[in-house]
């Protein structure tokens, strides 16, 4: 009896915490539309800006989590699989965007074209700062940590022995690697990549520090929420949180059910 | 797991992928900069930023000339220009950072304009709930002001110069409940939190009339100081004669009329009639003791 009251009081508290929680965002998203003024809508929609800033917030964000999860997967099998000398120190280096606040990253990177190889990068490669690749170059810096610290947690469940066993059988490591490892590993990927493309979506700091936010060149979503609070247009900065909200929540939801075929991350 | 050591044709590969990744980039680097098309760049404060998307708006018709407008504070405006050394044309909020820029050798000094000018006054929610129309109406018990951070924030530097020259400095300094780091924070302040009223720009009221309203300081009080918003030509400057065009055009009849309707004043002779003792422009040296041990 009293096993099963203990066992009650903990379903109870956990799933309390749970409606707790997805009240309080629900709330959160329902206060934003109280701020919303449904003339100002038609005007913002014909908007060329902000049908830019859709576009370019949701390339961007597609690129930079591609880009991470390129990046970050070599990088978080050798974390996962291999014990090298500074392995320590790469792992914690690998982890400093995350800790770093955005604006700061976003700093470094401008310091980083201030210097010798850099400003000859913006020269003669391309031009980073202001520029939409900034954006994608900001977005990445500050997600790949996120996705490396996500697939190694995904290598990491993985039994090494399933490789060995493949290799045993004749495989190379490549071989091993494109069979056995990335196929188990899918799910963790593509929860990786979107909670990545998520995190790219909404970045703010260290993207409006490297690339500003110019209108119809590098203005974000989040970048069109700052510059429309600094006016005070609430009406259309919350349009806008509104547009992000929903667009985020179908872009994740669909996500979830498509690619991971109703499997729960 | 052991301590392994990487075979040669591993590196190799590594090498080949990383040369040809680096191969990729320049080729997109090499269209990007065949695409573009003549351009200036405007670090803009956002208290300007209104007027200035109009303006830019309306010389890329007349010239045929792409303006990228970066806004932020004027602060930030400037360490941006500073960390990478680009920027035409700088426009902060107030002359306090213009002369920041110029001592830094960042703008040309002989090309310091002024475009329009901004006036202190009290900012209260629309309808003026609690009946706010004095500066001594701040210091009433149970009134919550904001201001913005006077070691930062231009516009916190009038507001404190504003209270101390009418001498209710003391007496406001415990209703101030919260400091910002912007001079656009201070309007969000009054639009969208419990405040009662910030110190800021009359200017602040044509931003958003639904949710600001401006008091102006009349009677016995006083405007020591009025603001004003400058402009220059940066020292990096890459194509001065396009940026000179766009100063001027700035400073001409019809950018003018654009500030007038976002509520911008650009005559001296009207300052002169809603604050007739004030000197324009200039500095005021913020007492190191303002809060007196306050903390907020």
């Amino acid at each position: 009896m009293k096993k099963k009251n203990s066992t009650k009081l903990f379903r109870t508290f956990m799933f309390s915490m749970l409606a707790g929680m997805s009240l309080y965002l629900c709330i959160l998203f329902i206060a934003l539309t109280g701020f919303l003024k449904i003339e100002d809508i038609p005007g913002i929609l014909r908007s060329l800006e902000i049908r830019h800033a859709i576009k370019l917030t949701f390339f961007t964000a597609t690129v930079s989590s591609l880009l991470a999860l390129a990046v970050g997967m070599p990088c978080a099998y050798v974390l996962s699989r291999y014990r090298f000398r500074g392995c320590n120190f790469i792992d914690t280096l690998l982890d400093l965007p995350i800790v770093l606040s955005p604006v700061a990253v976003g700093t470094g990177i401008l310091l980083l074209f201030q210097t010798v190889p850099g400003r000859w990068f913006s020269e003669h490669v391309m031009i980073v700062v202001f520029s939409w690749t900034g954006i994608i170059m900001a977005q990445f810096t500050v997600i790949s940590a996120l996705a490396i610290r996500l697939l190694k947690a995904t290598f990491d469940e993985i039994n090494p022995r399933y490789g060995k066993v493949a290799r045993v059988l004749g495989c190379t490591p490549g071989m091993a690697f494109m069979k056995v490892d990335l196929p188990m590993a899918r799910r963790g990927i593509l929860s990786a990549w979107i909670l990545t493309w998520a995190r790219a979506v909404g970045e703010f700091g260290a993207t409006v520090t490297v690339a500003g936010a110019i209108a119809l060149k590098t203005e974000t979503l989040p970048s069109s929420i700052y510059l429309h609070l600094s006016t005070v247009q609430i009406s259309h900065a919350a349009f806008v949180m509104t547009l992000m909200v929903i667009i985020a929540l179908v872009v994740l939801f669909l996500s979830r059910i498509v690619l991971r075929r109703r499997v729960f991350i | 797991m052991n301590l392994i050591k990487l075979p040669v044709s591993v590196m190799k590969k590594t090498i080949l992928l990383f040369s040809g990744l680096v191969c990729l980039m320049f080729s997109c680097g090499s269209q990007e900069s065949a695409r573009q098309t003549a351009s200036i760049s405007v670090f803009a404060g956002s208290a300007v930023q209104l007027p200035l998307k109009e303006i830019a708006e309306k010389f890329r018709q007349q010239e045929g000339v792409q303006v990228d407008l970066l806004f932020g504070s004027s602060g930030f405006m400037l360490s941006q220009m500073r960390l990478t050394s680009m920027g035409d044309v700088y426009m902060p909020g107030s002359m306090d950072f213009m002369l920041k820029a110029k001592q830094e050798n960042l703008v040309d000094p002989g090309s310091i304009s002024t475009v329009a000018y901004l006036i202190p006054a009290i900012n209260v929610k629309s309808g003026n709930p609690k009946k706010i129309f004095s500066l001594a109406d701040l210091s009433r018990p149970g009134i919550r002001v904001g201001i913005a951070r006077p070691e930062h924030v231009c516009v916190g530097l009038y507001a404190v110069e504003l209270l101390e020259a009418n001498g209710l400095l003391k007496s406001v300094l415990p209703n101030i409940v919260v400091t910002t780091e912007s001079c656009a924070k201070t309007a969000s302040a009054i639009a969208l939190s419990d405040l009662d009223a910030v110190i800021g720009w009359r200017v602040f009221q044509y931003w958003s009339p639904e949710r600001i309203e401006s008091v102006l300081i009349k009677d016995k009080e006083t405007v020591p100081r009025i603001g004003v918003i400058p402009i220059a030509l940066t020292s990096m400057a890459k194509d001065i004669t396009l940026a000179k065009k766009f100063i001027d055009f700035t400073c001409g009849g019809d950018a003018r009329a654009l500030f007038r309707k976002w509520g911008y004043i650009t005559d001296e002779s009207r300052v002169r009639q809603l604050a007739p003792n004030a000197c324009i422009g200039g500095e005021f040296q913020l007492p190191a003791d303002w809060m007196e041990g306050k903390t907020i």
